[in-house]
């Protein structure tokens, strides 16, 4: 599976893991993680998107609720590094004092959790209890938020301190340099003596603590875990997202891509959604230059590998399969780092795909496959793509505009492209010169939506009229039309 | 002076909240590497100071916060001394950071912050920052007394440096939300904010007609943003240079006395009173001043604030 970094990008994936803001380094740990489950964990992913529903639903009311336990998990502190440090070494007054911290906060958080957690009824998130741990660090038990080695800790401590205080009273009095001297002289001996015993007593406490470090470490878990279930669900709201059905077909029902959504609404445009359904086997797209081929195949790539990854998916309504690899063949992603030309590039990449083939339920997808070739022979590579890809254990979804491929596909969509479109009507707002204002029009007018065809139905034809509407030099024009008479 | 200081609140019942911007504390100087009187404070003193300082701080600790405040010494972490005892300083250099550091010091109960300075990071005591500043100057500053309190005296000049008297352009000053380098006043009561790439020198050289009789600049003063105004032979006559504060005064001591000659002044929004000028005839080295000469001298140019020697040594309470 090509899950890299190019290829959360490309699809938009990127874009929904940089809106999530995880309150903890634990739960920024877990997005750091995230990669898509595989058939085997289907029971997982079901629990993990059950428990997100639970959060989306009761949203609105726990708002308040979940403010508190999003202000608790803030106050946590990563003490991650001086647990393991105390499998080995003494702790110092700063770690004990972090820990001591922690765990106060942990408190807090757990019962905020609690309150939270009646009306969102989670059922995997379950924390152990730590009250013990805190114990030893706040022996007084009044949750002091400081921590110093406390004289409760040993009679021996507290006695040296006494006496240590008794020499400083008397230090204080003292205004010959000489005397003054000497009483330091005594604080100093006093001082070898607290530090030694201070650090007997930091020993001890690390022991103590080291039995309670998996409970600890537990609780970290089940708090990134829960932060992250709360981003999860926190983005689902945002674009009204719905819960996947686990299935075996693709159905996508007015689905959208929140990256490419968010794209259009700043130059005032809408999200065109859309509808699909791909069943094992291979479903060809076809349509018109500029016509959003790729926008139907991204938010389709996209809302399969959020389900994928146990997030709500941004459609009406989704039923998606768990698949065992995906794969995305697009020239606009792949660099040409090789050296190769973008066809020898598509070939090779083809190749690394294949391989893949007889490894479980895979999900392809290629994106105007070898177009940088000439159409006789891009469409023969790609007639062969389709027969292939037909027989395999995999949905394929493709985009081309050469003719000829899609009957040999199990389905074929369309994009609806300029189809409906008076273009006398956008003629008129056709500025002759002005490219960049002629493309936004032409933009505007083109309809993004794909609806099923016949699969021996061929390719529209929009590129002579965009042409035109793009002012091509007329002469040029002119030879284009002789020609075809 | 520090310990001066921690001595005289000593006596009332004051929580004091004490870090410093450079290191200090230590037995030896590591600059100089001679011998230095450590912080002594009292019980219930509240410490900011690097973690890897902290095993040379005898008194008893309490952890109270760690500010996650990177020094090379390890992070500042807030402490509360629950013993009388030694300390050794290092705190923050960061302008905000200290800021910050001023309200948690509040947050534990602090009634009164001390900030150990240095000459070199003048910056450090803006308002932001400090409400009051204390200069010390001593032997270890120069081997010349003539230079010590010349150098003394301009310093001191820049930090008492006064408020602007345009109350109106102050005012329009800090109701400004957008930054601008500089903003022009002129003689009828016009604001004029130039463009922002706009060159100082040709503001003041083309004035459009308009007499300027005042500049605010934004963030520092310094040596290249003067230069060109003093050598384009541009009328300084009676201009007020104004400043957010005095931090913010970065000229060399000549190229001040030029901007004096040719009747300009600098003049401040927010001025910080300077307390005390703390004096030490004792260098580091070992070399002094003549004692009570350096008092005097400093006495007779320093007439309106007081002049405390440190090396008066005294424990009477």
């Amino acid at each position: 599976m090509n899950s890299n970094y190019e290829f959360r990008k490309y699809i938009g994936f990127q874009y929904i893991l940089e809106l999530m803001t995880p309150n903890t380094p634990f739960g920024n740990d877990e997005v750091k993680r995230i990669k898509p489950y595989v058939r085997s964990e289907k029971e997982k992913l079901l629990l993990e998107l059950n428990e997100i529903e639970r959060i989306v639903q009761t949203y609105e009311v726990n708002e308040k609720e979940l403010k508190r336990l999003e202000h608790a998990m803030m106050n946590l502190k990563d003490i991650r590094g001086a647990l393991k440090k105390a499998e080995d070494i003494c702790l110092n007054d700063v770690e004990l004092f972090e820990i001591k911290q922690f765990l106060l906060c942990f408190e807090e958080l757990k019962a905020a959790f609690t309150d939270w957690n009646m009306a969102a009824g989670l059922t995997s998130v379950t924390f152990g209890d730590t009250a013990e741990a805190l114990s030893i660090l706040d022996p007084h038990g009044n949750k002091s938020p400081g921590f110093y080695i406390y004289e409760a800790y040993s009679e021996k401590l507290d006695k040296i301190r006494l006496k240590k205080k008794q020499v400083e009273l008397v230090l204080r009095q003292t205004y010959i340099q000489e005397e003054r001297d000497k009483i330091l002289e005594d604080r100093k001996k006093l001082i070898c003596q607290e530090e030694e015993e201070e650090g007997r007593i930091r020993g001890l406490l690390t022991e103590k603590l080291k039995s309670h470090t998996s409970q600890i470490l537990n609780n970290i878990k089940e708090t990134g875990k829960l932060d992250y279930y709360i981003q999860k669900a926190k983005i689902a709201v945002k674009y009204q997202g719905v819960k996947p059905c686990i299935t075996d077909t693709v159905y996508l029902q007015a689905a959208m891509n929140p990256e490419i959504s968010e794209i259009l609404k700043e130059k005032g445009k809408i999200f065109k959604t859309i509808s699909i359904t791909l069943h094992k086997g291979v479903t060809i797209i076809t349509g018109a230059n500029m016509g959003g081929k790729t926008v139907s195949l991204k938010t389709i790539a996209l809302n399969i590998y959020l389900a994928q990854c146990g997030f709500f998916v941004y459609a009406g309504e989704a039923q998606i399969p768990i698949f065992d690899y995906l794969h995305i063949i697009a020239n606009d992603y792949q660099s040409l780092k090789d050296g190769l030309s973008s066809f020898g590039g598509e070939i090779t990449e083809l190749n690394t795909a294949m391989e893949k083939v007889d490894k479980g339920f895979g999900f392809f997808m290629f994106d105007e496959f070898a177009r940088g070739t000439n159409p006789d022979e891009g469409t023969e590579i790609l007639q062969a793509v389709v027969k292939y890809l037909n027989q395999q254990n995999a949905i394929t979804l493709i985009t081309t505009h050469f003719d000829h491929v899609a009957q040999y596909a199990d389905a074929h969509y369309q994009v609806v492209g300029l189809k409906d479109r008076d273009i006398k009507e956008l003629s008129k707002e056709i500025e002759p010169g002005n490219d960049c204002k002629n493309v936004e029009v032409i933009a505007k007018y083109m309809d993004y939506g794909i609806f099923p065809v016949a699969e021996d139905k061929e390719c529209p034809k929009d590129a002579v009229t965009i042409c035109r509407l793009l002012g091509l030099d007329e002469k040029i024009m002119k030879i284009m039309e002789q020609n075809k008479k | 002076m520090l310990n001066q200081i921690i001595k005289d609140y000593g006596s009332h019942q004051t929580v004091l909240g004490l870090t410093s911007i450079g290191r200090d504390g230590e037995a030896r100087d590591l600059v100089t590497r001679t011998h230095k009187p450590g912080i002594f404070v009292k019980k219930d003193t509240l410490i900011a100071t690097a973690e890897g300082l902290l095993k040379y701080c005898d008194v008893t600790k309490e952890i109270l916060a760690n500010t996650e405040f990177p020094t090379p010494l390890g992070n500042v972490i807030l402490l509360r001394a629950l013993s009388d005892g030694n300390v050794e300083l290092a705190g923050p250099s960061i302008n905000r950071q200290l800021g910050q550091l001023r309200y948690l010091f509040g947050d534990f109960g602090a009634d009164k912050v001390i900030i150990d300075g240095a000459l070199s990071r003048k910056s450090l005591c803006s308002r932001a920052v400090a409400d009051s500043v204390i200069l010390c100057c001593g032997a270890s500053f120069d081997k010349s007394m003539d230079k010590t309190l010349a150098e003394t005296k301009f310093i001191y000049e820049i930090l008492t440096a006064a408020k602007s008297d345009y109350d109106d352009f102050i005012a329009y000053i800090k109701s400004k939300k957008e930054n601008r380098r500089f903003i022009l006043y002129t003689s009828r009561g016009d604001y004029i904010l130039p463009a922002q790439n706009s060159e100082l020198w040709e503001l003041l050289k083309h004035p459009e007609d308009r007499k300027i009789i005042a500049v605010y600049v934004e963030g520092a003063l310094s040596d290249l943003l003067i230069k060109p105004i003093v050598m384009s032979g541009v009328s300084l006559r009676q201009m007020q240079f104004i400043l957010q504060d005095s931090s913010k005064m970065m000229l060399s001591k000549a190229m001040y006395e030029k901007l004096l000659r040719k009747g300009a002044e600098i003049r401040v929004m927010d001025t910080i009173p300077v307390l005390a000028i703390a004096i030490n005839p004792y260098s580091a080295c070992g070399e002094a001043f003549p004692k009570d000469d350096f008092y005097k001298k400093m006495k007779t140019i320093f007439t309106k604030v007081p002049i405390v020697d440190v090396m008066e040594k005294t424990y009477e309470q």
